[in-house]
């Protein structure tokens, strides 16, 4: 039983992670609309750059994090004017492919800079584990799920809570009917992509302490963000975080008692499955409009 | 009087075909003014262009002295244009109260105060609040939009069809409203297909055949004239 | 035959391929026919890929499961069982085709990114299992030793024999794929994905073209994978992977999405971006994306739409087809037996988010007369047309049509026994012309399929039938001196004339009229007027839904008036005209005058 509990508590901490890379990939859809395939890369960005202030500095992450967010922020705005704003009026599969693109170069930039070998960055406040009982979790994995739980949170009180999410909401239904009620859209699709990054530069910076940044290592993270918003249902926050849960449910619950990629395999099949009962997501509304 | 909105030989073309040639007009302060003509005719085309959905081809498009080609959609919105567009394009997934408070940009009483300001004049709209957008009624979207488009306290209002989906009673009332818009400072530049009403209730009108305006003139004087009575009035 | 060169992109095309035909006749080194030969691969897999993606527009991520599942059955077959390259090219297209029938039911009913992220899911499960099953498939080293190319004892041993006989495949998926695309049934693809209202409308099935669709491309994804294990004699996970279905993605779009000199171009482009830029080591990748980004962002048809501008901006436009010279009148459906009413609806309700849109409907309809549906804005019109042609399906209530059931009934199954109709918003495909457009009405009717697409030799009978209806079409609606125009530029009331003529086309025995003289001027809602009372001269049964009642009035032998969803009266125009709740409907209370014969006059 306990180590049935340690099981579920690690799944936590890994579902935690994936819904902090989720959470920036759903905060770009929400407002924007569009699918950015380079979101996994941007993650191993945020993670090679604390690597890099790191190295700098032997200080724990907690005090370089908002540089992390603030570079990042940066790398969001370009990634926007390069892979999104040019191609705005395309079909949506357009983008799908243009940030798939910049993924493919962040990749091989990270080669270039960094080195096909991984790299680990600091702590977020210091390493080792804390024990409750026979329970243990390591300090970072409950640093992890805090900052996870805080950025869930307030992503989720942006959106429904303040005028600027209501706008960002208003922008990603009907873009020129946002900027014919006064909302500068671009400005607002630009802060969108620099935030959204910025998010995913925070869960790399998190998970590059634990899990390693590498240059390939983006892309099942894309892919598992991309499962988690799916299932979920299209642009729901907490559908989100469900499926990033179910995910990590699967890799570290489930494959304690079948084969890893027995696991990942069951991942998939009940994937599908849950797509034969509910076509819309978890949490999703089919798209109703009247005639 | 200074024109608020002049128009000046706008010509708005789509691809091949033009949409809109020529067309001049303006609207002054303190006026409601009538487009009308039949569907296609290049009423929405004419809005659209006001708003910066269509790049003009050529002409020149002049709000409170200042020529707007050159800004942006919400640019010439902040200056002081509301518009309700056709098919009401209501923010399908915000709920009614967040489709007017998306509009509004000023500090949060003043815009509490324009929301319920919005609901006094729909009462219908204060019942359903917390609906989202796609839920409504087409009557219920079309007050939506007209509510969404005066939360910016705009100078003049764009209404492109603003009867469509309403009942005739309630049509009646929207339209007799605008006499109350413009005596609270708002000019109103209204397309409507239903013209003798459009005529009531307006000072002045323009009539639009195949993307060109082919009358103006007092609305008084309009009614009595006999290409209006015949192509419109089926007298 | 010198014309048919010039027009398009044919003329460029041919002397490309000839270059390309001496280079590798005459001076390529190994190597580059090597590369070549991957060109050619990779062109069939795009080609497969532009069914799904380009005609069906459904964004599969399946395409590389598709390759490597090729692969992987030419592998194992040959190196486990020593069969030729005659025995395992079949199976290696069976295997993925099977794979497509089995999950393509449920997957296809998806929709956008429900859909991408199905296909995805399967391909990840192929990957597993080639991974894990490793005493088949070798595991992640793969398999290792596979043969070349044997066709029947004959070994295609050297570069260049493979080269054309790759090449030689390559043709073939290009003829495969301009016979499917070419005539009615390619233009039915054209439809559904511009517009899937119109297309149920129309009698099209869309499940059956985005199943088609899914098939094509597992079956080039197949070969396209059989063909790269013979070429590098091994197949490993890295044929099934994620990075492949990027690059087939990538040479899809910037090629040109359903062209089939797109998935050429595309192909050779992207892979030899890659090895001009393998010069630049550590950088290339980098470089590569930039590239294939710039490609993206500047070319937004792709490669085959940016040699066309080119071309038009240069020579001007080649000029089009011209309309054919005879016509032929749509044959009518004939109906299944005896029936009182040509159509009766029966207590008809639909609700939407609790409003009630439609609210026990009840009325039938003869055969052979014209019936003005007016009413408010709002009061459940359209709504009732949706419900009669299938758009939408009731809560409540019955709707029979010559006698049979067809409540519920998909909306294609409906057009086919007889209903057509127009739309309030106009749904035309405006890159077609108004011809084809109107041609179109006849894909469902007519049968157009997949087979008999491929099979057809020379003209497409089918094509050419359908615009001999379209030219009677046009000529009962007199717009035939614009019929060769794409429909994006026509006015919006010659629009909505294409739109009567299609649904004339598809040989109705009743046909809803959703606003049809909107935006046209007096005159020409007169001419209207004269030409839909010939249709009910020809026996095909009208209703007009109009709020224009001067329009109605010279047309329609009876009135139905809708108000919240309810029938409020029903009879002749004068009746209904002076019927208080139609008055109040109108005017609102206190009115006393009947409706006067034009919508809002004071």
């Amino acid at each position: 039983m306990i180590t049935f509990l340690q099981l579920v508590i690690n799944g936590l901490a890994l579902g935690a992670a994936y819904a902090l890379v989720a959470l920036g990939f759903v905060f770009i859809v929400n407002a924007t609309g569009a699918v950015n395939f380079a979101h996994g890369d941007l993650v191993m960005a945020g993670g090679y750059a604390a690597v890099g202030l790191g190295s700098l500095a032997q200080i724990p992450a907690v005090y370089f994090l908002p540089l992390v967010a603030v570079i990042m922020f940066v790398l969001g705005v370009a990634l926007a004017l390069l892979a999104y704003f040019p191609l705005i009026n395309r079909p949506p599969s357009t983008v799908f492919i243009s940030t798939l693109l910049c993924g493919i170069i962040l990749q091989n930039a990270f080669v270039v800079l960094f080195g096909p070998q991984a790299h680990a960055a600091p702590p977020l406040l210091k390493s080792g584990v804390a024990h409750f009982g026979e329970i243990e979790i390591s300090v970072q994995a409950i640093g992890t799920m805090v900052v996870a739980a805080i950025l869930i949170a307030s992503q989720y009180l942006l959106f429904t809570r303040t005028q600027i999410g209501r706008r960002l909401r208003a922008t990603a239904e009907d873009r020129q009917m946002a900027q014919a009620v006064g909302i500068p859209a671009f400005a607002l699709i630009a802060a969108t992509f620099g935030l959204g990054t910025a998010l995913a530069g925070i869960a790399g910076a998190l998970l590059a302490n634990q899990f390693f940044v590498y240059p390939t290592g983006g892309i099942p993270l894309s892919v598992y963000a991309y499962i988690a918003v799916v299932i979920g249902g299209w642009g729901s926050i907490a559908g989100a975080v469900i499926g990033a849960m179910i995910i990590s449910l699967f890799q570290v619950v489930v494959s304690a008692y079948v084969s890893y990629a027995a696991a990942t395999g069951l991942l998939y099949v009940t994937l599908l499955l849950i797509f034969v009962v509910r076509p819309q997501g978890i949490f999703g509304e089919r798209v109703q409009r009247r005639a | 009087m200074s024109g608020l909105l002049e128009i000046d030989k706008l010509c708005v073309w789509y691809g091949p075909v033009f949409a809109l040639k020529d067309a001049t007009l303006s609207v002054g302060s303190g006026e409601a003014v009538a487009l009308i003509g039949a569907n296609g005719a290049g009423k929405s085309t004419l809005f659209k262009s006001i708003v910066g959905f269509l790049r003009p081809k050529s002409g020149a498009l002049r709000f409170l002295d200042r020529d707007v080609t050159g800004l942006r959609t919400e640019q010439r919105i902040r200056l002081g244009v509301g518009y309700s567009p056709e098919g009401r394009r209501v923010f399908p997934g915000l709920t009614v109260r967040e489709n007017l408070e998306v509009a509004v940009f000023a500090g949060k009483a003043e815009r509490a105060r324009r929301v319920d300001r919005a609901f006094s004049l729909f009462p219908q709209l204060a019942t359903r609040q917390e609906a989202l957008g796609w839920q409504l009624s087409g009557g219920q979207q079309q007050m939506l939009a007209i509510g969404r488009a005066l939360m910016g306290q705009p100078r003049l209002l764009l209404l492109d069809e603003p009867s469509l989906g309403l009942s005739p009673k309630l049509a009646d009332e929207v339209l007799a409203g605008i006499r109350g818009i413009v005596k609270d400072g708002t000019s109103v530049l209204l397309a409507e297909q239903n013209v003798g009403k459009a005529l009531a209730c307006c000072d002045r009108a323009y009539v639009l055949e195949v993307g060109k305006i082919v009358l103006a003139g007092t609305a008084a004087a309009l009614r009595d004239t006999e290409e209006v009575k015949r192509a419109f009035l089926g007298g | 035959m010198l014309s048919w060169f010039l027009s398009g992109i044919r003329l460029p095309l041919v002397l490309a391929t000839a270059a390309l035909a001496a280079d590798a006749l005459f001076f390529a080194n190994p190597y580059d026919m090597r590369i070549l030969t991957l060109c050619g691969i990779y062109a069939l897999l795009v080609l497969g890929f532009q069914f799904v993606f380009g005609h069906a527009g459904a964004v599969s991520l399946a395409q590389a499961t598709f390759f490597g599942i090729g692969g992987y059955i030419t592998g194992i077959v040959a190196t486990h069982f020593g069969a030729g390259f005659l025995v395992t090219f079949p199976l290696s297209i069976a295997g993925p085709v099977l794979l497509a029938v089995v999950v393509g039911v449920p997957v296809l009913k998806l929709e956008e990114h429900y859909f991408s992220l199905a296909t995805l899911g399967i391909g990840l499960v192929v990957l597993l299992l080639a991974i894990q099953w490793s005493d088949i498939t070798g595991g992640t080293n793969g398999l290792p030793g596979i043969p070349s190319i044997d066709l029947a004892g004959l070994v295609l041993s050297d570069r260049r024999s493979v080269l054309y006989f790759v090449w030689g495949l390559v043709i073939v998926g290009c003829l495969i794929s301009y016979q499917v695309t070419r005539g009615l049934y390619g233009q039915a693809f054209h439809l559904m994905r511009e517009d899937r209202v119109a297309a149920s409308a129309l009698g099209l099935n869309i499940a059956h073209l985005r199943f088609a669709a899914f098939i094509l491309s597992a079956a080039y994804g197949g070969a396209a994978g059989a063909l790269m294990a013979h070429v590098i004699h091994v197949v490993s996970p890295e044929n099934l992977d994620l990075a492949l279905m990027v690059t087939c993605l990538t040479m899809t779009v910037i090629g040109g999405r359903t062209r089939i000199a797109g998935a050429i171009l595309g192909a050779i482009l992207i892979v030899h971006l890659r090895e001009w830029f393998r010069v630049l080591e550590n950088y290339y990748m980098i470089a590569y994306g930039l590239a294939a980004l710039s490609v993206l962002i500047l070319a937004p048809y792709g490669l085959v739409g940016a040699i066309e501008r080119l071309r038009a901006m240069l020579f001007g436009r080649s000029p089009g087809p011209k309309p054919p010279s005879v016509s032929e009148q749509a044959p009518q459906a004939a109906p299944a037996g005896h029936y009182d009413h040509i159509l009766a609806a029966e207590n008809v309700t639909l609700a939407f988010g609790g409003v009630r849109a439609l609210d026990g409907v009840s009325f039938t309809l003869r055969d052979g007369e014209i019936v003005g549906l007016i009413g408010p804005n709002g009061s459940g019109k359209t709504t009732l047309l949706n419900v009669i042609s299938g758009l939408y399906v009731c809560d409540q209530g019955q709707v029979t049509f010559r006698g049979r059931d067809i409540t519920g009934a998909p909306a294609h199954l409906i057009s086919r026994r007889g209903i057509a109709r127009t739309f309030q918003h106009i749904h035309l495909v405006d890159d077609l012309s108004a011809l084809d457009n109107i041609a179109l009405a006849r894909a469902g009717i007519d049968g157009a399929g997949l087979l008999k697409a491929i099979s057809t030799v020379g003209h497409d009978r089918l094509l050419e039938r359908a615009r001999r209806i379209a030219m009677a079409a046009a000529e009962r609606l007199g717009i035939t001196s614009v019929v060769m125009e794409p429909c994006g530029g026509l006015p919006y009331g010659t629009r909505r004339r294409v739109e009567v003529a299609r649904a004339i086309a598809t040989g109705p025995a009743l046909v809803l009229l959703d606003e049809p003289a909107a935006g046209l001027n007096e005159q020409e809602q007169l001419d209207l007027a004269e030409r839909i009372k010939t249709f009910a001269a020809d026996g095909i049964t009208v209703v007009v839904v109009e709020h224009n009642l001067v329009f109605l009035a010279a047309l329609a032998e009876r009135l139905i008036c809708l108000d919240r969803g309810k029938v409020i009266a029903a009879g002749l125009p004068d009746a209904v005209r002076r019927d208080p709740a139609v008055i109040e409907a109108y005017l609102g209370l206190g009115a006393s005058e009947p409706i006067p014969i034009a919508a809002g006059a004071p």
